[in-house]
């Protein structure tokens, strides 16, 4: 990558587009980078420690705290049963019943029932944390074990236990995607083939574990400083927790060490750190332990699909049956995944009769929340591996299986029945990878190592990922809030609504909004997280930051610039229309007379309304930017589409499997994305990076294993195994830009791509290595003893 | 966060040291490089009220014979890697260093000795004093005494130091051995899976006399004689599909983990055989 | 079932305590702690030193690592009694006295080289040690360098190339970087 050194904000040289080095580096780089275990509170913060069940269904029978109170140090011993005597219940994040799911209340601590093990029993808080986890020991809780269920199809069976009480079965969901009349075409196919393919529950391991820090004071007013992605919403719920007036809740979401969806809020223990708080009288701090960070999962899906196609490697029809194992549901929205993994078929191909159901399921394992990724990684390795194997059934190259069967440009926007696509350049993107990775050159090089007996795999794999979701009905909205502000010295102040988990975000809302007001990007300063400083948003999820995020700054900002251009054209005695802003200033154009900025800002504000051809000395603007393009009311066809925008990209892996133990060796890889305009081209190559590397940590390695005692038995880093700098290839990586026509400044997602197309990628590539062999591997993780097992056992012969 | 009253203490001298852990049993551990002790306190894993430092005793001594290498239990991974060329076949050890999970931190933390006393299965250092034939110096409230390592290893987890006693170094023979080792594992932040060390005594370059031991595919590593797999001169006389046979028949056992089922490590044990001779092979 | 966990009955007050002596980013200073406590919890408790983070307290994230008499060590593995007399530099250490940053952090920064910044003392510290032994390393040998941490934003990509840049403006002996990236005006 090239990058071109910083020329001054010029309109020739705007930092829009420009690699920018990300805000507060120096701060992150010497080590006061003040994320939330990092802050000093004034005054004497405790400490929260939680029992957790060790078994995954039982009823508490008896708990005994007394001899925990009486500990030096304790101040709290809270149980499950006081707590929901003292809350409403939490709100869902994404309630089922919206979706015609099942649904239940979920309580700060577990009542009387334990759903999964490790599911908070009790809390205690203490003066020490030592104090407070040394206490944990002396609860004596009474259980009786209850029978318990792990598996998806085993937890739908009649006679299995229920997860929760007084459901009929352990449904939460069946949901149809559906369009055409996939069942008759698949019928008249010339050829179809049938296949099932599972990918394993797994979790994003952000580096910097959730915590929460919660105060109440003596007017009645919490404040909680917050490990989330979401304060706003946090705030909200809350509120409603607690059953006070919103204005009484203030949260502030703290530097995030990374969220991808972990941080997502309606977690038990944010109401639960803010009830010990009150009951203590004091301010009390919990921080997520790594073992219980594993807990969370996500991403347990088996696709059960059949093809039908031409000889040609046309794709007549698709159906899918998905079963998502999404554990003991809870508040936080992770289920709502599995909505997603179903809505993203059949991802960037033009197949019109496909018939999609996602049964989503409750077992006694943890419940999931956000993971990167979001539901299209399972929905992209189900397509991909159909196109493969559509292509090793008509002995086709996958790659023009692929070029038979992608959406065309010309046919963009482009309607499926749960989206519709804003515009892409699929054929393009697909060729340049191809040609960026030497597929044709690869390709030769894989016959000659195959004649020598190498397993040597060579994968595609596309994804399409839809972001910026915007669910009416709840607070996961699409839309955000910005104000912007200019002052005296010629600084500016952008308050967001959206957050940033580490990915820079802040930095490039700096810069549109730089770019707008013709400063410099140091110049601006952009407020996140605090929900007493910040208007109403959601923060961060779905990739939409900036589409949002930024868009509603630079309207904003152009605000700010229209009274300044009004005012500076009078000063200057010229037209507004003649008024732009570079460097610091602005300058008729006409003319070429400049005027230092914040003497410009210096005039609105002294003489405004009185004789500078404005109204009023209004220097600072708040807007909202709803996203175009997410259509909510079905048209004619009942078609409706909660996605915005669709960044896609393009992948090639090639692998090695070791033949004798089936470990996989990622020997290169290549990517090209478009998320449309790009804002810093370095970031979004590091989120692009980052993204491959987490999807294919998820294709080779990680994976959140259970115990048949119903315990996680993933539940350390020496056992999830997430990528280190040796396990990765050289990532070789492009960028296309197609401007989103329905998104401000053609701004698309960027966030999250990767994940999918790289698990895609992998999945094909290490299938592509054991296609001499005649066996397939249809289990992810793509793991040594799994891929072994295929390898010696016959019997799974395609 | 360490839940438990647990003591530090520095003792200046072994006998101090010994008397120690004597005093307490299984309420005292030894700490040295901390890598594994430490996070186990942290987890809750292990209940200590006295952990006994071995820094202030002075063993880290790394020094040879042209007998043996004699490697004290404060020597760490790194020690070992910027120490010259061990000669002969204490070179495995160093060969072994240099792949240790974790990292140059842990590296620089964690101690051979350490390692040994753990005596985790899925980990290198018990292979490789094994396939050594390594001395395993304990010292304890009687004085010192020296265990094979062979008989140091009893189980998963459990090694035959008896009550106060510590293990203050390892000696390893220096022997002109072509030596060669093979790690498996999953990916770099995984322990072994399995791991092979090549013992090749025979000066001419046949397999005669080689031992190969594998370690983390059962309880405690297996020192094999690779004599039924030789023809009269030496050379492997089976094909690999026969010698991995073999080597299963040896792993009645297997180790089984959440990173790997023992059917797997019984599998693939033979082929880290295999690779640990060939890269002996090499070595000549 | 009742869960049975050994219990520990003493109070705060009984807990063994003791006086440690040590040189933080090069000031010599005395620290009462615990015996129980980690380096890291005296880093940050006692020492209000809060750029050594805590990513797993298992050895296994790297986040929490610090320069203990010139050795990267994972901080979350030591018991502060441990450290008793030890020269330790933190990541608040690593820099020029006068403040700024060095031409490793500098390149970090000019090279994306984190995106979170969590993670980032275990990658300074153990690139520090790769880079006072070569200052010409290979990728592989910067990945080895970086393979005792996680990282879960970058990939490690940009870490490699951030050690790269910083091996050659080193090298070059150069003071600080001549940045590749626009430095905003």
């Amino acid at each position: 990558m090239t990058l071109t050194p910083e020329a001054p904000a010029t309109a020739a040289g705007s930092p829009v587009g420009r690699s920018v080095r990300r805000k507060d580096g120096d701060l992150i780089l010497t080590g006061h980078g003040a994320y939330l275990d990092d802050i000093e509170f004034p005054g004497s913060v405790l400490h929260a420690a939680l029992l957790r069940s060790p078994h995954p269904a039982a009823r508490i029978l008896r708990m005994d705290t007394s001899a925990a109170q009486a500990r030096p140090g304790v101040r709290v011993v809270l149980t499950g049963a006081e707590a929901a005597a003292a809350t409403q219940p939490i709100p869902h994040f994404y309630n089922p019943a919206m979706v015609g799911g099942r649904s239940t209340d979920f309580h700060p601590l577990a009542v009387d029932t334990v759903h999964y093990a490790g599911e908070p029993v009790a809390a205690v808080v203490a003066e020490s944390l030592h104090e407070a986890q040394a206490a944990l020991r002396d609860i004596v809780v009474d259980y009786e074990t209850l029978p318990f269920v792990l598996d998806a199809e085993q937890a739908l069976a009649p006679e299995a236990p229920r997860v929760f009480e007084g459901w009929e079965d352990n449904a939460v969901a069946r949901l149809p995607f559906m369009e055409g009349d996939a069942t008759a075409a698949l019928a008249g196919a010339p050829h179809t083939l049938t296949g099932e393919i599972s990918i394993q529950r797994y979790q994003t391991t952000p580096m910097e574990t959730r915590g929460y820090v919660a105060a109440w004071s003596p007017d009645g007013r919490l404040t909680m400083h917050a490990s989330t992605q979401n304060p706003h919403p946090l705030r909200s719920h809350l509120a409603q927790v607690f059953g006070i007036g919103e204005h009484q809740v203030r949260v502030v979401a703290t530097r995030l060490g990374g969220g991808f969806g972990h941080k997502f809020h309606s977690y038990p223990e944010e109401a639960l750190v803010a009830l010990l708080a009150r009951r203590a009288g004091a301010p009390v701090k919990w921080l997520e332990s790594r073992e219980e960070s594993l807990l969370v999962g996500a991403r347990e899906y088996l696709h059960r699909f059949e093809v039908g196609f031409d000889a040609e490697g046309t794709i007549l029809a698709l159906q899918d049956r998905i079963l998502a194992n999404v554990g003991a549901l809870g508040s936080s929205g992770g289920w709502a995944q599995a909505f997603v993994a179903g809505l993203t078929v059949p991802g960037p191909y033009k197949i019109t009769h496909y018939d999609v159901e996602v049964a989503v399921v409750a077992t006694h394992k943890a419940p999931w929340n956000g993971a990167r990724g979001f539901g299209k990684e399972s929905a992209t390795l189900m397509m991909e591996r159909v196109v493969d194997l559509v292509a090793q059934r008509l002995r086709m190259d996958p790659a023009e299986v692929r070029r038979r069967n992608l959406i065309p440009a010309d046919a963009m926007p482009y309607w499926t029945a749960m989206k519709h696509i804003d515009s892409g350049e699929y054929h393009a993107v697909l060729e340049e990878v191809l040609e960026a990775a030497d597929y044709e050159g690869q390709r030769a090089e894989q016959t000659t190592a195959r004649a020598h007996g190498r397993l040597l795999g060579i994968g595609i794999g596309f994804e399409l990922a839809p972001e910026g979701a915007d669910l009416a009905g709840s607070l996961v909205r699409g839309h955000d809030t910005a104000t912007v502000r200019i002052d005296r010295t010629g600084g500016a102040t952008v308050l967001t609504g959206v957050t940033s988990p580490g990915s820079g975000n802040e930095t490039g809302i700096a810069q549109m909004v730089a770019a707008e007001l013709g400063i410099g990007v140091d110049d601006v300063r952009v407020v996140q997280g605090d929900t007493d400083l910040c208007p109403y948003g959601y923060g961060n999820f779905s990739s939409r930051s900036l589409t949002v995020g930024g868009a509603a700054a630079v309207l904003a900002a152009r605000d700010v610039r229209a009274t300044l251009a009004q005012a500076g054209a009078h000063l200057l005695k010229t037209r507004v229309e003649d008024c732009s802003f570079a460097d610091g200033h602005l300058i008729d154009t006409a003319s070429g007379q400049r005027l230092p900025l914040p003497e410009v800002v210096n005039a609105v504000m002294t003489l405004g309304g009185v004789g500078l051809g404005i109204d009023e000395s209004q220097l600072e603007s708040t807007r909202t930017y709803s996203p175009e393009n997410v259509h909510l009311v079905p048209d004619e066809a009942g078609r409706v589409s909660v996605y915005p925008s669709y960044a896609y990209s393009a992948h090639v892996a090639t692998v090695e499997v070791d033949r004798e133990t089936g470990k996989v060796t990622v020997l290169s890889y290549t990517g090209v994305h478009d998320c449309g305009t790009v804002i810093n081209p370095m970031f979004v190559r590091g989120q692009f990076l980052g993204a491959i590397a987490m999807g294919i940590g998820g294709a080779l390695w990680e994976e959140s294993v259970y115990g048949a005692d119903g315990r996680l038995r993933s539940d350390s880093l020496k056992r999830y195994l997430v990528p280190r700098a040796p396990d990765l290839p050289w990532i070789e990586t492009r960028s296309r830009e197609t401007p989103s026509p329905f998104a401000l400044l053609g701004v698309k997602g960027g966030g999250e791509s990767g994940v999918s197309g790289a698990i895609g990628a992998i999945a094909n590539a290490v299938n592509d290595a054991l296609l001499p062999l005649g066996v397939h591997v249809h289990e992810m993780p793509l793991s040594a003893p799994r891929v072994l097992r295929a390898l010696t056992d016959q019997r799974i012969r395609p | 966060m360490i839940r438990t009253a647990l003591r530090h203490h520095a003792p200046g001298d072994l006998e101090e040291a010994a008397a120690l852990l004597a005093a307490h049993g299984e309420r005292a551990a030894v700490v040295g490089g901390g890598t594994v002790l430490v996070p186990s306190l942290t987890r809750g894993e292990r209940d200590l009220d006295h952990v006994v430092d071995l820094r202030r005793l002075g063993l880290d001594e790394l020094s040879g014979t042209d007998q043996e290498l004699r490697i004290g239990a404060s020597v760490s991974y790194a020690d070992v890697l910027s120490a010259p060329p061990f000669p002969g076949a204490a070179q495995l050890l160093q060969v072994a260093a240099g792949g240790i999970t974790g990292g140059p931190q842990i590296r620089n933390q964690g101690t051979v000795c350490g390692s040994a006393s753990y005596a985790n299965p899925s980990s290198d250092m018990p292979g490789v004093l094994v396939a050594l034939g390594a001395q395993m110096h304990l010292h304890g409230p009687e004085g010192g005494r020296t265990l094979p390592a062979g008989e140091f290893f009893v189980d998963a987890f459990r090694v035959a130091a008896r009550r106060g006693e510590l293990l203050v170094a390892v000696s390893v023979p220096t022997r002109p051995d072509r030596i060669g080792y093979y790690k498996f594992k999953l990916a770099e932040g995984s322990w072994p899976i399995a791991t092979a060390s090549a013992v090749l005594p025979d000066p001419d370059g046949s397999l005669t006399g080689a031992t190969v031991t594998l370690g983390a595919v059962s309880a405690v590593p297996l020192r094999l004689d690779l004599a039924p797999l030789l023809d009269g001169n030496g050379d492997l006389a089976v094909p690999a599909a026969e010698v991995d046979g073999w080597v299963a028949a040896q792993v009645p056992e297997p180790w089984d983990d959440e990173l790997a089922p023992g059917d797997y490590r019984r599998t693939v044990a033979g082929v880290v055989l295999r690779r640990a001779l060939q890269r002996a092979e090499e070595n000549r | 079932m009742t869960e049975a966990l050994p219990t520990t009955t003493a109070p705060e007050s009984a807990i063994p305590t003791r006086e440690l002596s040590l040189t933080v980013n090069g000031r010599p200073c005395r620290v009462v702690c615990q015996d129980r406590q980690l380096l890291v919890e005296v880093l940050r408790e006692q020492l209000r030193l809060k750029g050594t983070h805590i990513g797993c307290l298992n050895g296994d994230c790297g986040a929490c690592t610090v320069e203990l008499d010139g050795k990267a060590i994972k901080s979350c593995l030591v018991l502060a009694p441990a450290a008793e007399g030890s020269e330790i530099i933190t990541l608040e250490g690593v820099g020029p006295d006068g403040g700024g940053l060095d031409p490793l952090q500098q390149a970090f920064w000019d090279n994306d080289g984190f995106q979170c910044g969590f993670c980032v003392p275990g990658q300074i510290f153990a690139a520090r040690q790769l880079l006072a032994r070569t200052l010409e390393p290979s990728d592989a040998e910067i990945r080895e360098a970086v393979a005792g941490n996680i990282c879960r934003c970058t990939g490690y990509q940009t870490i490699i190339e951030s050690v790269r840049a910083a091996a050659q403006a080193i090298g070059e002996g150069t003071e600080g970087l001549v940045p590749e990236v626009d430095t905003p005006a």
